[in-house]
């Protein structure tokens, strides 16, 4: 394991910082896996130069813990019993994490 | 102290919003971004804009044409019911003002101009939300250098 990889197992596997949750791509089984959230509020710029504020939903996922599966828009994550569809999903360099762009209702 | 009659459009024509969409929050002159995650919605803020005068359409009357927008905000739970949502809105805006005048002298009707639609990106807003602007202008006459209401 690179230092890279056991650097993000040891964030993810931190409970201060990690979390449980679940993937999976609809209809298939949920598979454990641990996220790091983000939850970023910024603002948006407006048409009209008012704009809004609203907040995002990431979750950082191991590659390692979704082997099989690499990470799209429509697939599922489940956190707090909430299930979150997934929006967008970047690869980080390494391979070792992915980025997931989460919607919420 | 007379009302200038810029402030008689827009006051009217907040009015005529409030009275049409009692349903729909509305906010005059907003500074702050709206929350779309928070706040109420759908929500309403109208703005005027520019403002152009006219002095040679009338001897001693200026002309003025006043623009202003209405700037719509919807959330909900898909994508698909934010785009609707904002049609929705768009269309009662639209179906409220265009075409509309105030009873106030020296106000002509409002005209639709047009509008921009635009869904927040999934990035930046984890609900579904978006935002819709309608731009609209309307005539006002004032007697030349008083522009007041009479």
């Amino acid at each position: 394991m690179s230092a890279f990889a056991s650097m993000l197992a040891a964030v993810h596997a931190d409970t201060n910082i990690g979390m449980a949750a679940d993937f999976r791509r609809p209809p298939g089984p949920w598979v454990p896996a641990r996220v790091v959230l983000s939850r970023p509020t910024d603002v948006i710029g407006g048409l009209g130069g008012l704009g809004s504020r609203a907040g995002g939903l990431a979750a950082t996922i191991l590659a390692g813990d979704i082997a099989s599966l690499e990470p799209r828009r429509g697939d599922e994550v489940l956190l707090n019993g909430n299930v979150h569809r997934v929006e967008d999903a970047e690869r980080d360099p390494l391979g070792l994490s992915w980025r997931l762009v989460l919607a919420e209702e | 102290m007379p009302t200038p009659i810029r402030e008689a459009a827009l006051a009217a024509i907040a009015a005529r919003l409030a009275a049409e969409l009692p349903s729909i929050v509305l906010e005059r002159a907003r500074r702050a971004p709206v929350d779309t995650d928070k706040e109420t919605l759908p929500r309403l803020v109208l703005t005027g804009i520019d403002w152009e005068a006219d002095e040679t359409a009338e001897p001693g009357s200026t002309h003025y044409n006043l623009g202003f927008v209405v700037v719509g905000y919807v959330r909900s739970t898909t994508d698909l019911g934010v785009e609707q949502g904002l049609s929705d809105l768009h269309a009662a805006v639209v179906a409220a003002l265009a075409g509309w005048t105030p009873a106030i002298v020296g106000l002509g009707e409002a005209a639709e101009l047009g509008a921009e639609f635009r869904l927040y990106d999934t990035d930046e807003s984890a609900k579904p939300a978006g935002e819709v602007l309608a731009r609209f202008s309307m005539l006002a006459i004032a007697p030349l250098g008083q522009p007041y209401t009479s």
